[in-house]
């Protein structure tokens, strides 16, 4: 694949930067005051929802303007058509020409980016087969599954070859050897000397992909590292174990005893679930082998007994919190 | 220069993605056939009892006997008045010029009932904005403009190439609705169409101008757009005095007015509608035209995608 502006671009030139960037949504404020400068290689974008990820991500390919500051790509305002140029974004967003099929999507995107007629069907066979669409290239993107989409949304980002790729959430919908697919294409782009921003709840995946992550918080960007310290907070995190028993007379001498472990922070009563104890702790293994056991040892039969998953979006607000 | 030549390549490639694409079957569209529909049955049914004619209509604003009524008092005056050779001559003459006006009278009466009124103030517009409103208003409600903007083609090119995109629909769901009405009034009709299809494309342009700039750039464009053809096409464009000026149809009916003039036939007296040249009536419509296209290029260039999760 050959970038239409690949000629024009001047290595010296910062492939991506942001100063002082603000952004206000109505009485929001979507973003404030972000600096950024990201050098070639993979940045993950991390956050909890509403942090100004996607927000940040529109000023960078040039889908919104900013109230205060600039966005530069290569030294150019992606805002305008040449900066276009030079951007290939995956949204988060799941809207599409839902008549169109995937091929049809991805050739009338590739003609509207000035990419020659001829040169079309050559190019689609090639990002079709990169991203793994190509036995379902003539699906109708209304009976395409959410992974598909998403995939059609990289061949898309991808389509022109730019420099700069952004990709907002790539992982959502996509089974695990889709996943595994994607991490190895972005660090075949990161080889060829791609700058990517990846934002992601999957942290899992961004730590294959990169040691580099940006956290924002609140429209504003409260750290930069290695993404291992990341993964060291989150493995720290206490989270709570729903043990649901048959006997309501017992569930107080249940809690008295598994209180004394250790690795128990703490316990609770959830309000209204008479048959329910929540334990806290950081070690749900352990912990909830003891409970089997306290159970057993007590004569208490268990009907559940589960670690309460929190939403992705908690757990990175929990990172943010200390 | 760069500028210049992505603009023409910009407006080309979104030309050749989007010409045959227009969204047919919205709740619009079927809005507009269903009038399509009633007024052409209305129309089918004054055909078929051959009423084309000032046999049933009065002209507009004279109280009293219409002209069958009048034909008859006549032909009976001569029996009334007896067997006076001279008398009854004057009579049956008065009479038979009376009956040929009847028969000549269709292209008036269909002219002034259907296309000055019912097509002009009320189907037009709303034929127009079934397709224009839907141009750039069905990318931005369905979220699909987000494609659109981030390609490395001016807005300007978008805006304009989507217009070129949905004017032969506006224009050919339009006059194909006007000629099907005028073949289901016959040869009155065919006459009407003949003679004013031109007018009514130059208005087809302003409409379709007009109703695309409130669908690219304003919210609920749908609901504005039906609420402008009603309040100031329908209601504005039937005022009496120079009110009706602002509406886009009192160009259209200028001409209209003047070219059946030159055939001697007065469509309405009094209304002002031959106080611009047919020149000047074209010049302001197509300004119109210009003008919202101009206005629409430079607030489309503003707009971002807010919401689009």
């Amino acid at each position: 694949m050959i970038g239409v502006l690949a000629d024009t671009i001047n290595s010296d030139i910062v492939p991506l930067w942001c100063k002082k960037v603000s952004k206000w949504h109505g009485n929001f404020l979507g973003l404030n005051d972000v600096s950024l400068e990201l050098r070639p290689g993979i940045t993950a974008l991390l956050g909890s929802n509403g942090s100004g990820k996607s927000t940040l991500m529109n000023l960078i390919a040039g889908q919104l303007y900013p109230d205060a500051g600039f966005v530069r790509v290569y030294g150019i305002d992606p805002w305008t058509w040449q900066g276009k140029h030079l951007v290939g974004y995956s949204p988060d967003l799941d809207y599409f020409y839902s008549s169109w099929s995937i091929k049809d999507f991805l050739a009338r995107m590739a003609y509207l980016a000035g990419i020659e007629g001829k040169r079309i069907p050559n190019l689609l066979k090639e990002v079709l087969s990169v991203v793994g669409l190509s036995l379902v290239q003539s699906t109708l993107l209304r009976r395409c599954s959410l992974g598909m989409r998403q995939r059609a949304k990289i061949a898309h980002a991808i389509l022109m070859d730019p420099p700069l790729l952004i990709l907002d959430e790539p992982f959502r919908g996509i089974d695990p050897v889709g996943r595994r697919d994607l991490v190895q294409l972005l660090l075949q782009l990161q080889s060829a000397g791609k700058t990517i921003l990846v934002s992601s709840h999957e942290l899992e995946e961004i730590e294959k992909l990169t040691n580099q992550v940006v956290m924002l918080r609140s429209g504003r960007i409260v750290s930069a590292g290695p993404v291992s310290r990341v993964r060291d907070r989150l493995l720290n995190k206490p989270v709570e174990i729903a043990l649901e028993i048959e006997s309501v007379e017992k569930i107080r001498m249940l809690a008295q005893t598994v209180l004394n472990h250790s690795d128990v922070l703490g316990v609770r009563f959830p309000e209204g679930k008479f048959h329910v104890l929540m334990v806290l702790t950081r070690k749900p293994e352990i912990v909830s082998s003891h409970l089997v056991v306290v159970s057993l040892e007590n004569n208490i039969s268990i009907r559940r007994l589960e670690v309460v998953d929190e939403a992705p979006a908690e757990v990175m607000e929990s990172l943010f919190e200390g | 220069m760069d500028n210049l030549k992505a603009f023409i390549q910009g407006v080309r490639s979104i030309l050749a993605v989007h010409l045959f694409r227009a969204k047919v079957g919205h709740g619009l569209f079927w809005v507009s056939a269903g009038f399509l529909l009633l007024v052409a049955s209305v129309v089918v049914s004054v055909s078929l009892k051959n009423q084309w004619n000032y046999k049933t209509f009065k002209p507009r604003g004279q109280a009293g006997l219409n002209f069958k009524n009048s034909t008859e008092m006549i032909e009976a005056g001569s029996l009334i008045l007896g067997p006076n050779a001279g008398v009854s001559a004057i009579c049956s003459a008065i009479a038979a010029s009376g009956s040929g006006l009847m028969i000549q009278s269709g292209f008036p009466v269909f002219t002034k009932n259907v296309v000055f009124s019912v097509l002009l103030g009320f189907l037009l517009p709303l034929w127009c904005l079934t397709f224009a409103v839907e141009g750039l208003g069905a990318e931005r409600e369905g979220k699909t403009l987000f494609w659109l903007f981030s390609k490395p083609v001016p807005r300007s090119s978008i805006y304009l190439g989507k217009f070129l995109a949905i004017l032969p629909w506006v224009i050919i769901w339009s006059l194909g609705g006007f000629l099907f009405l005028a073949i289901c009034a016959g040869d009155s009709g065919i006459i009407a169409f003949n003679l004013f299809w031109q007018p009514i494309a130059f208005a087809c342009i302003t409409y379709a101008s007009v109703f695309f700039f409130m669908g690219a750039c304003l919210p609920r464009a749908s609901l504005i757009a039906l609420a402008y053809a009603f309040v100031v096409e329908t209601l504005l464009g039937s005022m009496p005095g120079s009110l009706k000026q602002l509406s886009v149809a009192f160009y259209a009916r200028c001409i209209m007015f003047q070219k059946s003039s030159d055939l001697g036939v007065i469509l309405e007296q009094g209304g002002g509608y031959g106080d611009f040249s047919q020149t000047m009536a074209i010049c302001f419509m197509l300004g119109i035209a210009l003008l919202f296209l101009v206005a629409g290029i430079f607030f489309f260039g503003k707009i971002e995608l807010r919401g689009q999760r």
